[in-house]
């Protein structure tokens, strides 16, 4: 059963260990992680490939706004939505 | 086609005061209306014309893509003189060498953008700073600072009078925009009003683009294609809607939500919105035309954006800022397009009317038997040269043969294919893209060599094909303890734009040479 809490550990993770961030993301983190410069879109694509890769999912984001999917929280809502639409 | 007589400023406002009731402008969640435009222009006209000292020739802003942006370029054309954008997401040392290179003594500063502009260090000249909106920050700055000059229009101006435009020659520039140059300085390149309505007159016709048109606006204003959106727009009275900078890489919501019509972005927003299953079928029906441009064009992502706006036409546009937006296209059509790209890239098609081009080759004798060559173009669009360069005008700049025609050369290396339909295949030089943006590498080495203090330092792209690269790394002959790599990151940071600052710093024993001893980027290109 995936959860929220490990979608978002997930991501916080990835990003402390890809090389895009020059400082490491708390685990609290809230931040727009492509307007704050914690990454950029096509660091932003690698890591979509990596949670679909991870969740054995597809990202489908066609009706939710970058404002949403590109914050932390907003990102771990959109892909656990993703596992509701699922079951 | 231009009829040598007029210029932008004249078509702003009979446009304007065509369209005086209708919707210019989408931006913030408001609309602005052609009238309030208008307005807000002539008001920075009016100040521009009766303030004495207001006389460079070029006038700057320095806004985000607000409406202060908008109302600004209006308001510089109107009175007579040329715009040059500003960015608040440049360095303070570049938008510094940006104003003195051009000479500029006045600048329209929104409240946004006032504490940043202020960074910049070092700027002797006085300079006659125009607030449209002056907020508490502007106020208090203006308490402080008194080697500049303070103008608020609702101060100088009580009524707002119409402007008959000064002698503006069609020759004379419309807008100067900069770009990355070799020596680390970027280089000025002035458009003028002929070589603009030249592009405007043809696109707005081609387009056929109407008052009930809705156009998308997602270039900063100091990319050349926002020229493309915003008097595209202006000029047919359509409305302009400005896409929030959080919306800018996926705004498939944005386009469904205000049903635009027209479309203009760099090739990587489509290909972005593929991967996040933005691009299902049927998903921008409103859509009549989607125009790309700023990067080579993947055939995928000209499919899969031909599926979602399936009502849409698709043209794949190319130019370089010195000839002006575009000056080639090519329709993308589902039935012979997908055979007729080369390396999975879309073609970048022919010349617009009345231009030229001609293909270089290394050897003239070799024509023949080789088929890649570097693409020069001829024309009404091409500009005039980069403002005090005269020797990098005269390399770029050239005549070939006797006809008197002055060609660009652009550097980029072509293929002609059957119809003489024109294929990118990269760059001549080290010249390249990054996402999106115009970057010598030479520039990012000055950069490096200058605060490392050795002349062994280079910057390497990560590429993602010919020309087009996602990041830039850089290498330092000698050992890590010896540079402080945050100190040269912060100074890059200073520098350059952050599209051009290393992604990462390498130190390397040896920086590897060619046999003619020079330094071999490519093996470098290898290590990372």
């Amino acid at each position: 059963m995936t959860n929220d809490l490990q979608i978002r550990k997930f991501i916080i993770n990835w990003i402390n260990l890809s090389n895009y961030c020059s400082s490491l993301l708390p685990e609290d983190a809230e931040c727009s992680l492509i307007q704050d410069g914690y990454i950029d879109s096509l660091g932003f694509l690698n890591l979509i490939a990596a949670i679909e890769e991870k969740f054995s999912i597809e990202v489908d984001f066609e009706d939710i706004s970058p404002e949403e999917f590109t914050t932390i929280s907003g990102l771990t809502r959109s892909v656990a939505m993703l596992f509701k639409n699922d079951s | 086609m231009n009829n040598n007589t007029e210029t932008l400023a004249n078509k702003l406002q009979e446009s304007f005061s065509q369209h005086l009731e209708r919707n210019a402008i989408y931006v913030d969640g408001s609309y602005y209306q052609y009238y309030e435009i208008n307005n807000a222009a002539l008001t920075i006209a009016n100040v521009i014309k009766k303030s004495p000292g207001l006389n460079s020739k070029y006038i700057s802003f320095f806004c985000s893509r607000i409406i202060h942006s908008y109302t600004a370029i209006a308001g510089i054309l109107i009175s007579g003189h040329a715009y040059l954008p500003l960015n608040p997401k440049f360095p303070p040392n570049r938008l510094h060498q940006m104003l003195e290179n051009s000479k500029c003594n006045t600048i329209i500063l929104s409240e946004e953008c006032a504490e940043y502009f202020f960074k910049i260090e070092n700027l002797t000249e006085k300079l006659y700073i125009i607030c449209p909106e002056p907020g508490n920050l502007i106020m208090k700055l203006k308490k402080i600072i008194k080697n500049h000059s303070f103008v608020f229009p609702q101060d100088s101006i009580q009524k707002i009078e119409s402007i008959i435009s000064p002698t503006v020659l069609p020759e004379d520039p419309a807008y100067l925009l900069f770009t990355s140059g070799t020596t680390g300085i970027p280089k000025g390149i002035p458009v003028s009003h002929a070589n603009v309505c030249t592009y405007l007159n043809y696109t707005i016709k081609k387009y056929k683009v109407s008052p009930d048109d809705r156009i998308s606006q997602m270039f900063d204003i100091t990319f050349d294609l926002s020229v493309h959106d915003i008097f595209v727009s202006f000029l047919s009275g359509a409305c302009l809607y400005i896409i929030p900078d959080s919306s800018i890489m996926a705004p498939a919501k944005f386009i469904k939500e205000h049903k635009l019509t027209l479309w203009f972005s760099v090739p990587s927003v489509a290909m972005f919105m593929e991967k996040m299953r933005m691009l299902k079928p049927s998903s921008f029906p409103t859509l009549r035309y989607s125009l790309f441009c700023g990067e080579a064009m993947p055939k995928r992502s000209a499919e899969a954006w031909q599926i979602a706006a399936n009502n849409s036409i698709i043209e794949n546009l190319y130019g370089p800022t010195e000839t002006t937006i575009a000056i080639t296209s090519y329709r993308w059509d589902t039935q012979i397009s997908p055979e007729e790209c080369i390396n999975g890239i879309v073609p970048i098609g022919w010349p617009f009317d009345s231009h030229f081009t001609h293909i270089l080759f290394d050897d003239e004798n070799v024509a023949n038997i080789v088929d890649k060559g570097e693409l020069c173009l001829a024309g009404p669009q091409v500009t005039s040269g980069y403002i005090n360069d005269p020797s990098q005008t005269s390399e770029r700049f050239i005549y070939i043969g006797n006809d008197g025609k002055r060609w660009y050369r652009t550097g980029d290396i072509v293929r002609q294919g059957k119809n003489k339909c024109l294929f990118y295949l990269g760059r001549t030089d080290d010249q390249l893209q990054i996402r999106g943006y115009r970057a010598e590498l030479q520039e990012i080495d000055q950069v490096i060599r200058k605060v490392a203090g050795t002349d062994l330092a280079i910057s390497v792209p990560k590429l993602l094909s010919p020309g087009q690269a996602e990041t830039v790394y850089a290498f330092i002959q000698g050992k890590n303890n010896e540079f402080s790599i945050e100190e040269i990151l912060q100074y890059c940071r200073q520098n350059l734009p952050e599209y051009m600052v290393p992604t990462e710093i390498i130190f390397i024993d040896k920086i590897p040479v060619n046999v003619n001893g020079k330094i071999n980027r490519k093996a470098l290109m290898e290590k990372i």
